[in-house]
């Protein structure tokens, strides 16, 4: 059989496959949620195959998938038990989408602004320390492309992201870049991620970018860390709390 | 439905499932990429080329391609054929990927960005541990640092009270993320042998006195002291096993 393929050019997925990645976000964010509590058992193939309205075939691909995801551990006999916080893979996507999106309730962006303050902080520092002038143009340029457009919030906003991702890239951390980039990403998509606008969000922004770009541009670490790290803190309790009450001086 | 251990001796190449082999070529595959043989910008060799040299169908390897294109490494380009990616696209937490980075020659830089990461990440909520820690924290704490004192001669008993020690500091911080990540990078490379190095009990020795010196620190309610001893005893540690040839300059950070 030819994989020929359909109408979006890429090879037809097969069926089930299709009706697993519903089936297993829908768990995910049961799981994530607490609804299916640690140590609870999932109900039995029978049942779930009747409740998803889908063969038992799927239910057992949907669940390798969670293990894979260290959500579930399957015990031959025992079923399906949910897994202790400890083991869930938060940068799976699945899990960290689902975990986004349940904000509200789970309070998650908070605790992954800390871990991009940290980790994008230190980038910025090892930047500092081991840049090339090709590096510190680079930074400079998206600097640059940020101020031309202050007048276009998108434009603004990817240029902005466009100048966090090539620190990370410069800083030769793999690891760390890799790990704040799906964080990073993925918060983006987030409505409550952008959160409140507010007189000024724009200029501010332009003024931290400024404060990393300067302390990269001497070479001084420390200063460097700790304007990446306030940036990304302070912006993100300013547009997470209420706006300025004070109207902006002209 | 398990077949039995004669069905399966006498089963027909045929009717062997492309499941099972498709995890051991991809994992070759992500090798080969990973250590330069085919390199980023290059295609891999053609399909043809690719069931000849490993001796399956077809299905197989376009199974292991579809793999190899999930982690990052590949892109298939209509006309092009399968082109490699550049290293920053290489989805580094994947366990295929960074286990074959560690094992190159300059595996150790990695692994040094691995330690650097879980220093960064844990001296902050060993921080925040110390700022929120109730007594019954502090008291498993302290009863699990008296426990290793008793467990440095049997390096595999120490090492799993040891974990735990780690992970109630990041319980106690209430980061969930930040605990996910680090558990998740230690999940990758906890049967890697250039992480490990060789256990031996001067090691815990010197290892429990920088968990003690953590434990105080929160146990005083210290917030900047448990960071800096959560720092340098991860530093520590890493740097009394790190094998490597080139310069631990990252750590310095």
């Amino acid at each position: 059989m030819t994989t020929r393929s359909d109408a979006f050019g890429l090879p037809p997925r097969r069926r089930s496959e299709r009706l697993s990645v519903a089936v297993v976000t829908d768990l995910v964010e049961l799981i994530v949620t607490g609804q299916l509590a640690e140590g609870d058992l999932l109900p039995p193939e029978g049942p779930l195959s009747e409740h998803f309205g889908v063969s038992r075939t799927v239910i057992r691909e949907s669940a390798k998938r969670l293990e894979e995801k260290g959500l579930v551990i399957i015990a031959q006999g025992r079923g399906t038990q949910v897994a202790r916080s400890g083991s869930w893979n938060m940068l799976d996507p699945i899990v960290l989408s689902a975990l986004i999106d349940n904000d509200e309730s789970l309070g998650v962006l908070d605790e992954l602004t800390v871990v991009r303050g940290n980790l994008e902080s230190a980038m910025a520092g090892e930047v500092a320390a081991t840049r090339t002038p090709e590096g510190l143009a680079r930074i400079e340029h998206a600097l640059g492309v940020m101020r031309e457009m202050q007048q276009e919030s998108d434009s603004f906003r990817q240029a902005d992201v466009v100048f966090h991702l090539t620190v990370m890239e410069l800083s030769g951390n793999r690891l760390a870049e890799n790990i704040t980039k799906r964080l990073y990403r993925r918060a983006l998509e987030s409505a409550r991620y952008q959160g409140l606008g507010y007189e000024g969000a724009f200029q501010s922004t332009l003024e931290d970018h400024a404060q990393v770009t300067d302390a990269i541009a001497r070479q001084d670490v420390a200063a460097a860390q700790g304007a990446m790290r306030e940036h990304i803190i302070g912006s993100w309790q300013r547009r997470r709390f209420a706006a300025p009450q004070d109207k902006p001086e002209s | 439905m398990t077949e039995s251990p004669v069905d399966a001796r006498f089963a027909p190449a045929t009717r062997r499932r492309p499941a099972n082999l498709a995890p051991a070529i991809t994992a070759e595959l992500v090798h080969r990429i990973v250590r330069g043989i085919h390199p980023p910008g290059a295609a891999l060799p053609p399909e043809p080329a690719l069931c000849d040299a490993f001796g399956v169908s077809r299905t197989v390897i376009r199974e292991a391609v579809k793999i190899l294109q999930e982690k990052g490494l590949v892109q298939v380009r209509q006309g092009a054929g399968t082109i490699v990616t550049a290293p920053a696209m290489w989805d580094m937490l994947d366990a295929l990927v960074l286990g074959a980075s560690i094992t190159g020659d300059d595996g150790v830089i990695i692994l040094d960005d691995l330690v650097v990461t879980r220093r960064l990440l844990e001296s902050d909520m060993a921080n925040v541990a110390a700022r929120t820690a109730d007594a019954d924290t502090v008291g498993r704490l302290g009863a699990l640092v008296d426990r290793m004192d008793e467990l440095v001669d049997d390096p595999a008993a120490y090492a799993e009270q040891d974990l735990a020690f780690h992970d109630t500091i990041m319980r106690a911080s209430g980061n969930r993320i930040a605990r996910g990540v680090v558990r998740s990078l230690e999940s990758q490379v906890v049967n890697t042998a250039r992480y490990l190095g060789r256990p031996e009990p001067a090691l815990c020795v010197a290892s429990n006195r920088g968990h003690r010196r953590i434990y105080e620190r929160v146990a005083t309610h210290d917030p900047n002291g448990a960071a800096e001893e959560m720092f340098r005893h991860i530093t520590e540690a890493w740097l009394a096993r790190r094998n490597g040839p080139e310069d631990a300059t990252r750590l310095r950070r």
